[in-house]
C-alpha cells in the first residue's frame, strides 16, 4: 500500500465498521412498532421504516465505495465492503388486526430513543471521517437525519400511544348517539390536542387501578389538573365517561349526565319513530321492543322532571342555592344505572346512600326517587339546621326472579357501589360529612358485600326488609356494631322467622329456625348478630330518622320509633 | 277488596289539612303553617298491608310551624296536640321525648287510618304532617293515576 493510499484505506476500515455496527438500528423499532402498533397507523410507520433502513444501508455503502474508490486509485486495497444485514425484519405483524399493546409500544419508544441517538452520532462521526478524507460527506448527514427521524420517532409514538390509550378511556361513549347525528368516536377523538389526547391517557391509567380510595382520589385529582376549557370539551365529546367517573365533583357529573340523558332521548325517541308497527301482512311487530323503548323514554321523562322541579323555579332560572339542587351522578340507561341525589353530597352535612332491592327494574325509578327524596324530607324533619343529600342508588343487576336467591347479583354491585361511596368521599375534599348507607331487601346484601371489602364504607349502615347481608358477626361488616341498624316489620316474608325461601324446602322451617338464619347469613334483627338495638323492630336513629319500607302498612310515613 | 271506591286525591289532601287543624286546636300563639320544600304530594300505593292494587296512591303534606319560639314551647304543643287528638278520637300509638324540646309523636286517625306525625327538629323547630291510606286517584277503581 501507498502512503498516499493509507488513510483512503483506513477511512473505508472505519466506515466499515461504522456501518456493520449500526446497520441495524432500525430493526428492533420496526419489530416492536410492528407488534404493538396494529392497523394502520402501524403499517405505515412500518414501511417507513423499512424504507429509512434502506436508505441506510445505501449511505453506509456509498460512503465505503466513494472512499473505496479512492484507496484503489492511490494504489491501495480495500478488502471486501461492508456487509450488511440483507435479511428484512420481517414482515409486519400486526396484519388486520387493531389495537395498541403497550408494552410493545413503549419498549418501540425505547428502542427509537436509544437507537435514534446511536444513528445520529453515527452520521456525525462518518460526515467526520468523509471530510477528513476530502469526500462530500452527505452520507453522514443523511444518517445523521435517518436518527433524527428516529428520534422523532419516540415523540411521534407517545401521540400514538396517548391517543390509542385516551380512546381506551372513552370508550363507553363509543356506541352513544349511532344514528342520532352524534360523530364517531374516531371523530371526536380527532378533535383533541395532543395534550388532551396525553390527559385522557392519563386517565385511562388511573382506570387500570383497582376500585377503591386511591383510584377515586386520583380520579379527582386528575379532574382538578385540567383547564376549565379541557374540562368543557370532554364533558361535551365523552359525557357517559365523565358522567361515571368517581371522584369528579357531582356538578360535573351531573352536567355530564344531562347530556347523556338528553342524547339517550334523541335516540330512543329516533328508535320508537323509525320500528315499523305491523309486517308485510299487517300483522303488529316489535311488540316487546316498542314497550321496551316506551318505558325507558319514561323514565328519562321522571328524571328529567324530577330535575326540573328542584333545580329551576318556576319561571325557568336556576335556583340560586346549588346545595338543594338535584344531581343526575349516573344514568345508562340500557343497564339498569340510575344515581340521582336530591342535594349536594358534596357540600352536605349528611349523606345517605339507598340501595333497592329484588324486584327494581328501571320502572322502579319513579317510586324510588320518591323515597329517596322522604328520606330528605325526614332527615330535615329531624334536623333543620343540618343539610342531607339523599342519593338512590341503582347499578347493579337487581334480581329479579329466582336469582334473588343467590348472592352473584350483589357480588357484581358490591364493589361498585363502595367505589361510588369511595367516589363521594374524594369529591368532599376533606369536608367532613355523617354519611349512611341503606340497603333495602336484597339491596342490603349489596351493602354488606361492599362493607366486607371497603373498611369503613359509611358512618352508618341500615339494613330494611334484609334477607341477610352475608356476615355472621357485626364486625366483619367493618363498621361499628353500634353504627349498625336493622328494622324490618312484623308481616315482612323476607326477614321474618323462618325465612321465606326456606318455608319451600321440606324440614327448612325447623332448620331455619334452629338456626336462626336468614337466606344470606344471620338475620340482621336478630340481637346476637349484628349487635342492632334490642327491640325487634328498632328504628334508625341519627341523622336519618326515619326510612320508608315498602312492606309497612299500605302508608309511606316512617316505622316509628319504638315507645 | 280493593275494588271498593275510596275518597279521591283531593279529599284526602282535605282530610290532611282537616286532622293537622284539628292537631294545632288552641294553641296560643298559632303557629303559621309553611309547607316544606319540594316535598311530593303523591306517592304509589306500594306493596299495600290490605292486598290491594298498587294503581291507587298515597297523599302526603308536611308542614313547619312557624312564628313561633324555638324549643321553649315545644313540650306544651306537643301536650296540646296529644290532647286535641284523643279527644277528637284518634289513636296516639307512639311518643319519644314527652316533656322535652324535642318531642315525637305517631298518632292514626279514626275510623280513617291517616298517619301523622309531629317532630321535634334538632335546631328546635316544630314539624307536623300526614299520610293518607292508599285511596284512588279519582276516587272510583280503576286506571293508572298520574304523580306530580
Amino acid at each position: 500500500m501507498t502512503d498516499q493510499a493509507e488513510p483512503y484505506v483506513r477511512a473505508a476500515d472505519e466506515i466499515r465498521r461504522l456501518a456493520e455496527t449500526h446497520d441495524t438500528d432500525l430493526d428492533a423499532f420496526a419489530r416492536r412498532v410492528g407488534y404493538g402498533l396494529r392497523g394502520p397507523a402501524g403499517h405505515r410507520i412500518f414501511d417507513e421504516t423499512r424504507g429509512h433502513r434502506n436508505g441506510l444501508h445505501q449511505a453506509f455503502q456509498r460512503a465505503w465505495e466513494d472512499v473505496a474508490a479512492l484507496a484503489r486509485r492511490h494504489g491501495g486495497s480495500t478488502g471486501a465492503g461492508p456487509y450488511l444485514a440483507t435479511a428484512g425484519f420481517g414482515g409486519y405483524a400486526g396484519g388486520s388486526l387493531r389495537g395498541v399493546d403497550e408494552d410493545a409500544v413503549r419498549q418501540a419508544m425505547r428502542e427509537a430513543k436509544n437507537h435514534g441517538a446511536a444513528l445520529c452520532d453515527a452520521g456525525r462521526r462518518l460526515a467526520g471521517i468523509l471530510s477528513r478524507v476530502g469526500v462530500n460527506p452527505s452520507p453522514g448527514h443523511q444518517v445523521q437525519e435517518l436518527g433524527d427521524w428516529l428520534l422523532g420517532q419516540d415523540r411521534e409514538l407517545r401521540h400514538r400511544l396517548d391517543q390509542a390509550l385516551a380512546a381506551e378511556a372513552v370508550m363507553g361513549d363509543a356506541f352513544a348517539g349511532l344514528g342520532s347525528g352524534v360523530p364517531t368516536l374516531a371523530e371526536r377523538l380527532g378533535r383533541l390536542s395532543d395534550a388532551q389526547h396525553g390527559e385522557l391517557a392519563r386517565l385511562h391509567q388511573i382506570n387500570g387501578l383497582p376500585l377503591g380510595r386511591e383510584r377515586a382520589q386520583k380520579t379527582a385529582a386528575w379532574w382538578r389538573t385540567l383547564s376549565e376549557a379541557d374540562r368543557r370539551r370532554f364533558t361535551e365529546l365523552f359525557p357517559r365517561t365523565i358522567g361515571g367517573l368517581d371522584g369528579l365533583p357531582s356538578l360535573s357529573r351531573h352536567l355530564a349526565n344531562e347530556r347523556v340523558l338528553k342524547t339517550d332521548q334523541r335516540r330512543l325517541q329516533a328508535r320508537l319513530d323509525t320500528l315499523p308497527w305491523t309486517d308485510a301482512s299487517g300483522d303488529p311487530v316489535n311488540v316487546l321492543e316498542r314497550d321496551r323503548i316506551e318505558k325507558q323514554l319514561a323514565v328519562l321523562t321522571v328524571i328529567q322532571s324530577e330535575i326540573r322541579k328542584m333545580n329551576f323555579d318556576a319561571k325557568g332560572d336556576p335556583k340560586k342555592n346549588e346545595d338543594t339542587w338535584a344531581y343526575l351522578l349516573g344514568l345508562d340507561i340500557d343497564h339498569r344505572k340510575v344515581i340521582f341525589s336530591y342535594g349536594n353530597p358534596d357540600t352536605a352535612d349528611n349523606i345517605t346512600t339507598f340501595v333497592p332491592g329484588f324486584g327494581t327494574t328501571i320502572t322502579s325509578t319513579q317510586d324510588n326517587l320518591k323515597r329517596a327524596a322522604d328520606t330528605r324530607t325526614f332527615a330535615l324533619a329531624a334536623d333543620r339546621s343540618h343539610s342531607t343529600a339523599s342519593i338512590y342508588w341503582l347499578d347493579y343487576p337487581t334480581p329479579l326472579a329466582f336469582d334473588v336467591l343467590t348472592p352473584g347479583n350483589a357480588d357484581d354491585g358490591g364493589p361498585r357501589l363502595g367505589a361510588f361511596q369511595r367516589g363521594l368521599e374524594a369529591a368532599r375534599l376533606g369536608r367532613e360529612a355523617h354519611t349512611t348507607l341503606l340497603g333495602h331487601s336484597y339491596g342490603s346484601l349489596a351493602c354488606g358485600r361492599a362493607a366486607v371489602r371497603f373498611p369503613k364504607i359509611a358512618d352508618e349502615l341500615v339494613f330494611v326488609g334484609s334477607p341477610g347481608v352475608a356476615v355472621d358477626r357485626a364486625e366483619q361488616l367493618r363498621v361499628s356494631p353500634q353504627h349498625i341498624w336493622a328494622s324490618a316489620t312484623d308481616n315482612d316474608p323476607v326477614t321474618g322467622a323462618p325465612p321465606f325461601p326456606w318455608i319451600l324446602i321440606p324440614g327448612g322451617r325447623k332448620y331455619a329456625e334452629e338456626q336462626g338464619l336468614g337466606v344470606f347469613g344471620s338475620d340482621p334483627t336478630q340481637r346476637a348478630s349484628v349487635g342492632a338495638p334490642s327491640t325487634p323492630r328498632p328504628a334508625p336513629r341519627g341523622p336519618v330518622d326515619s326510612v320508608v319500607s315498602t312492606r309497612t302498612p299500605s302508608t309511606g310515613i316512617p316505622i316509628p320509633p319504638p315507645s | 277488596m280493593s275494588d271498593k271506591p275510596t275518597i279521591n286525591q283531593d279529599q284526602a289532601e282535605a282530610r290532611i289539612d282537616e286532622l293537622i287543624a284539628e292537631a294545632m286546636k288552641g294553641l296560643d300563639p298559632k303557629p303559621r303553617l309553611e309547607r316544606f320544600e319540594e316535598h311530593d304530594l303523591l306517592r304509589r300505593c306500594l306493596d299495600p298491608a290490605d292486598g290491594g292494587s298498587e294503581d291507587r296512591v298515597v297523599v302526603s303534606k308536611r308542614y313547619w310551624l312557624e312564628d313561633i319560639p324555638k324549643k321553649e314551647p315545644n313540650a306544651q304543643i306537643a301536650e296540646q296536640v296529644i290532647a286535641n287528638m284523643k279527644k277528637a278520637g284518634h289513636s296516639v300509638f307512639s311518643t319519644n321525648g314527652l316533656g322535652t324540646d324535642k318531642p315525637e309523636i305517631f298518632i292514626a286517625s279514626r275510623p280513617d287510618d291517616f298517619r301523622m306525625s309531629l317532630i321535634g327538629s334538632a335546631d328546635g323547630s316544630l314539624s307536623i304532617g300526614a299520610t293518607s291510606p292508599c285511596v284512588w286517584q279519582g276516587g272510583t277503581p280503576g286506571g293508572e293515576p298520574t304523580l306530580d
